[in-house]
């Protein structure tokens, strides 16, 4: 299990950081090699970005929330007291009633004329009805359209770029080598921009990177660029709005995103999405 | 001009005791008032009934409703797999932080490992990111050139503005 290391920190989040003991996340090295003497051998530094879309419209509701739902509205109507507008509906009733047999006064008559409380009710049902919203149910053409920003609207999705790995085409997150001289964020910012293009508008949450990523290059590139493999930081960033001008890009549902990339990449990214 | 210095008066110390006396009970009697109106209960005003609404509350009150014996059952039985259902909502958000808080840590580490330069420049604070705003999802999606009627829109609800210390 992933978290096997950590059991004891995970344990301390667990009871709500009431332990006693709380160590900060920083008294842990998660680093790999910590314990081993740094031999310095040379990596590729790779900044990558996975630009989240948040849902738009919220999930529906499972089976307990609907019954939960509905349960709290009946407490809520047992336990309140009657509004003005039910007081006027009573009252409208009574000299309904009192007209029908023929004990209405002349202030009677004078307000059965008024527009009654229910006629307000119901034009005021009908002008909601008569609104139209949007629907909440996509198009199934728009939802399997992978490259539809619209599609599958109540899930987080990320983006995925089609990218040259060595020799393979690989499905991964818009991702480049560091340059001299740049930060691992700057580095981030210019990946996105060669991904997608300029149009694209996305925040990107902060300098500091939210995972990591290691992989070794084959024998003979290791050899003949004398460079063990690369070292792939992960920076999280929110799509805001634009077009991705790319040519193999998707919006991939979480599903989705562990079919498209490896098993072991997928894992890495997996542990700082939050849904 | 020094007068020869006056012999100052002795005061009965019977009349001084008294002296003392009533300035203790003047200062008691004021402790005495301040603490009865701390113990009053001061009226919140989120809490305060319309007196419109107060004066006609007889009127307002519904018809008990009967709860069949099932239904209190099925209650008690759906607050139960609610307390459950959250507890477990719970447990897997406090997972999902727990991981992604490891998750950076550990590429924190690794940065730092890579080179100290790099590591610090990542924990430099980005300042382009705050003010952040996002605005969550909504029940339906926004309707497509939506045409907005014209009009004003007066804002009208209450700001239950509580100040820090109240003034007595």
């Amino acid at each position: 299990m992933a978290l096997l290391k950590t059991s004891h920190f995970t344990r301390i989040l667990l009871s709500g950081g009431r332990h006693a003991g709380f160590v900060r996340p920083s008294a842990f090295n998660f680093a790999s090699n910590a314990s081993e003497p740094h031999i310095s051998k040379k990596w590729d530094l790779v900044s990558s970005v996975c630009v989240e879309r948040n849902p738009i419209i919220t999930a529906d509701l499972t089976d307990i929330e609907n019954k939960m739902q509905i349960f709290l509205s009946k407490i809520e109507l047992e336990q309140s007291k009657k509004s003005d507008h039910e007081l006027r509906k009573e009252r409208d009733k009574i000299t309904v009633d009192a007209l029908k047999k023929g004990n209405a006064s002349e202030a009677d008559l004078e307000q059965a004329t008024k527009a009654t409380a229910q006629d307000f009710e119901d034009a005021s049902q009908d002008e909601f009805a008569k609104f139209t919203f949007a629907s909440r149910k996509n198009d199934p053409t728009i939802d399997e359209d992978a490259r539809n920003i619209k599609r599958h609207l109540s899930k987080h999705l990320v983006l995925l770029t089609q990218q040259k790995v060595g020799s393979d085409s690989v499905w991964l997150l818009p991702q480049s080598v560091r340059k001299e001289g740049e930060t691992m964020r700057q580095t981030a910012d210019r990946a996105l921009v060669e991904a997608v293009g300029e149009n694209f508008r996305s925040i990107v949450l902060g300098n500091a990177p939210v995972g990591f990523y290691k992989y070794k290059y084959p024998k003979d590139v290791r050899d003949k660029r004398g460079v063990e493999g690369a070292k792939v930081f992960f920076f999280k960033a929110i799509y805001q709005e634009g077009e991705a001008s790319c040519k193999d890009f998707v919006w991939a549902t979480k599903e989705e995103l562990g079919k498209k990339t490896k098993q072991d990449y997928f894992k890495s990214v997996d542990q700082f999405l939050l849904f | 001009m020094a007068e020869p210095l006056k012999k100052k008066k002795r005061i009965d110390p019977a009349v001084l005791r008294a002296r003392e006396e009533r300035k203790k009970k003047k200062i008691e009697k004021q402790i005495r008032r301040l603490e009865k109106n701390s113990r009053q209960l001061k009226p919140i005003d989120e809490l305060e009934i319309p007196p419109a609404v107060f004066d006609t509350l007889k009127q307002r009150a519904r018809e008990p409703t009967v709860i069949s014996h099932e239904e209190m059952e099925e209650r008690a039985l759906l607050l139960k797999e609610w307390s459950l259902y959250k507890m477990k909502e719970r447990m897997n958000d406090v997972q999902l932080l727990d991981k992604m808080i490891i998750s950076q840590q550990k590429a924190m580490d690794e940065l730092r490992l890579e080179s100290e330069e790099l590591y610090q420049e990542a924990l430099a604070m980005d300042l382009n990111v705050m003010p952040f705003t996002i605005k969550g999802p909504v029940h339906t999606p926004p309707i497509v050139n939506y045409d907005s009627p014209d009009g004003d829109y007066t804002n009208i609800t209450k700001d239950w503005f509580q100040p820090l210390f109240v003034k007595q």
